[in-house]
């Protein structure tokens, strides 16, 4: 431990002579004292700022670069469709006059259209022999209401028309009605395929709907013993 | 040159005392800068930080003599430098178990000068050096070096004997070349 001491005690005096040394070690000793004098005097390091300032600068476009992209093809987008632009122009002076119109002129296709309907649902009802010539009733009443509700896509197509008079001028879909033939007409049992037996069922059906009458078939015989196929009438008519 | 007008002037913030200061002390706390770090453009940074530092806070310095003022410029030198160390993570070194203490041929020391030594002390690795400058230069304990290294005592322990180890080796090589030098 003593001898370690003393060891050190050594190199301590040796380097303190290295200390000691008039060294030629600092290049520029003016020019250093530049750079000291110019810190202490309070001007600021530029060193490390300029690179904050490059950092940001580049922040800065990366945000820039891409919101100014983003504005020239929106601008794009409205110079293509310039038909739409004028339709709002156009219409926000007579935004009330086009709109109360056009409530009126959809609730009275509304109307029309309920009203044929439920007439064509009624003589289907009521007459149902007649089918063949009644059923183009509808068909009828179809097409003025495709001349009508054609007209609807330019009422429509204005903006700032309420939810409810959208709902009100939408196309409805009529349902598909099958044809109703009298069983009569139908002429004699034939041999059909399974396909065809599942047809005459739902024909069946439907007819017992609709007259409120039993028609029973035992003759032609359905794979489906649940249902109970029918073909010759039983009743009275 | 009186030191303590110096100082006194450059309490009151004169710039041509501060120029004296800064060349009368510039040389030896660049050595000094220079023990610690191998980098000569890091020693310089590191010796301007230091001298700023000491102009910033000479208000609160007491002369109390030169060598009090070379001790505190010293200490703001060594400081500076370790911070720049630690910044570089120079002091990640695996806990190592204290090697065996070789105490350094005193014979071999006594026949280099004290150039040649401060060579030899710079050519050891970061770590090793640190060390040494502070436990046989600097006389701190090793409690106290790991405290202002952030390593395990054990670390610096081990790191001080491979370091003598080291400097013992290349003593000797440095010994027989000064042999052969005073043969010829």
């Amino acid at each position: 431990m003593l001898s370690e001491n003393q060891n050190n005690f050594h190199w301590k005096n040796k380097l303190d002579d290295v200390d000691a040394l008039s060294g030629e070690t600092l290049s520029d000793k003016n020019a250093t004292w530049e750079k000291l004098h110019a810190r202490i005097s309070g001007k600021p390091r530029r060193k490390g700022f300029v690179w904050y300032w490059v950092a940001a600068a580049c922040l800065l476009l990366a945000v820039i670069i891409p919101a100014i992209t983003m504005n020239k093809k929106q601008d794009d987008i409205v110079k293509n469709t310039p038909g739409k632009i004028e339709l709002k122009k156009e219409t926000v002076p007579e935004n009330s006059i086009v709109k109360e119109n056009e409530v009126a002129r959809s609730s009275a296709i509304v109307n029309e259209k309920e009203r044929t309907v439920k007439a064509t649902r009624q003589s289907q009802i009521i007459k149902p022999a007649a089918n063949v010539t009644q059923t183009q009733e509808p068909v009828v009443a179809n097409t003025n209401d495709k001349n009508i509700i054609e007209k609807q896509p330019v009422v429509t197509v204005v903006p700032f028309v309420d939810t409810a008079s959208l709902l009100a001028t939408a196309p409805v879909k009529e349902k598909s009605k099958f044809k109703v033939v009298h069983i009569n007409e139908l002429g004699d049992p034939v041999e059909v395929s399974t396909d065809m037996v599942h047809t005459a069922d739902l024909h069946a059906f439907q007819l017992q709907l609709a007259t409120q009458e039993v028609y029973k078939n035992p003759s032609v015989a359905s794979n489906k013993k649940s249902i109970s196929i029918l073909k010759q009438k039983n009743s009275p008519n | 040159m009186d030191v303590s007008l110096l100082i006194k002037e450059t309490k009151q913030g004169s710039a041509a005392a501060q120029k004296c200061l800064f060349d009368l002390y510039a040389d030896k706390m660049m050595l000094v800068c220079c023990r610690y770090l191998k980098s000569c453009e890091d020693a310089e940074e590191i010796l301007l930080d230091g001298f700023y530092k000491f102009f910033k806070n000479i208000a609160a310095f007491n002369y109390q003599g030169d060598a009090a003022l070379f001790v505190w410029l010293k200490k703001i030198m060594i400081n500076e430098c370790l911070m720049l160390l630690r910044k570089k993570n120079v002091f990640t070194i695996v806990t190592e178990s204290a090697a065996e203490e070789i105490p350094l041929q005193e014979e071999a020391l006594n026949n280099l000068s004290a150039k040649e030594i401060f060579d030899l002390i710079v050519q050891l690795p970061v770590g090793y050096r640190t060390v040494f400058n502070l436990y046989v230069i600097e006389g701190m304990n090793h409690s106290e070096i790991a405290e202002l290294l952030g390593i395990a005592e054990g670390t610096s322990k081990s790191q001080l004997s491979k370091a003598k180890s080291l400097l013992q080796k290349n003593l000797l090589q440095k010994g027989v070349d000064y042999v052969k030098r005073k043969s010829k």
